[in-house]
């Protein structure tokens, strides 16, 4: 059993990850703080049934993903996963063949780093519908297992994996569109 | 879904050696570590040997590093770090619903 008195020692290590994972959810500051809060206070008040020795980090996950699917999300209008329609995998990489001079030659990383602005980045992730936003947010960007991903979310681990797949086909996608706008890929014919 | 077939193959298959369609295939499952040990040296060695799947391989890995390091953390501001502690400073025998809850 855990011991109350020591929540804040043992928690608030897990406060930036938390916030940095709220605001991509929210989608702004003012409810990704809340929410963090929320999401502490539950923690801090249930701390006692949290069982020492086992994983805080992906207990406090937990608590913000749920916290999040039923008190925040409601307001929030996105696209529907259907409306992706099918997309081919490695999306982004097929459309390098086609990348202007710019980029050409470059390592992997300084493509990707030139390729896209943070702000890009932020909003391809905000863009996506709830269920694959959250997957990537906990597999890609928190590193959790599909197995851990499946437990917080309380879906089939298969549903992780397709949900991941194509989560990330639908970012490719919205970053293809960025990088085509910024004239850095050429017009998808 | 069938992203790990490794384990359906007969086993007179022996050894098999992945090829670019298969390791395309894999690609993900191959890079979150998640494929059992036969199959990832199957794409592993495949990778070694082929500059296209390294450089696809090259090219998904940068790009998820890319977007994690822009959204992993956000430093607590001042006064969210002071209102979270003073949650936890609440009498703990206090049981106000709060909405939502």
């Amino acid at each position: 059993m855990a011991d109350q008195r020591t929540f804040a020692d043992d928690a608030m290590q897990y406060a930036p990850q938390l916030l940095g994972t709220a605001l991509r959810m929210t989608r702004n500051r003012a409810d990704a703080e809340d929410l963090v809060q929320d999401t502490m206070l539950k923690a801090f008040k249930s701390y006692t049934s949290f069982e020492a020795g086992t994983n805080l980090r992906a207990w406090l996950f937990r608590i913000l993903t749920n916290t999040f699917i039923n008190s925040y999300n409601a307001k929030k209008v996105r696209p529907r996963e259907e409306d992706l329609g099918d997309l081919p995998d490695l999306f982004l990489y097929r459309h390098l063949s086609q990348m202007s001079d710019k980029l050409k030659g470059k390592s992997a990383e300084d493509t990707v780093f030139d390729l896209f602005t943070d702000d890009e980045v932020r909003t391809a992730l905000e863009e996506l519908p709830e269920a694959y936003l959250l997957t990537i947010l906990l597999a890609d960007i928190q590193e959790f297992s599909y197995q851990e991903i499946a437990d917080m979310l309380d879906v089939p681990i298969g549903t992780v994996m397709s949900r991941l797949h194509r989560g990330r086909k639908a970012l490719q996608k919205s970053l293809v569109s960025f990088a085509t706008e910024r004239g850095l890929i050429d017009a998808i014919t | 879904m069938n992203r790990f077939p490794a384990h359906l193959l007969p086993l007179h298959y022996g050894v098999t050696m992945a090829d670019c369609d298969e390791t395309l295939r894999q690609l993900y499952a191959y890079l979150d570590e998640m494929l059992d040990d036969s199959m990832r040296a199957d794409i592993g060695s495949h990778v070694r040997d082929c500059p296209d799947c390294q450089k696809r391989v090259d090219f998904e890995y940068s790009l998820v590093v890319h977007i994690r390091q822009r959204s992993k953390e956000e430093p607590i501001p001042e006064d969210l770090r002071r209102r979270l502690l003073e949650c936890f400073d609440l009498d703990v025998s206090d049981d106000t619903r709060r909405d939502g809850e």
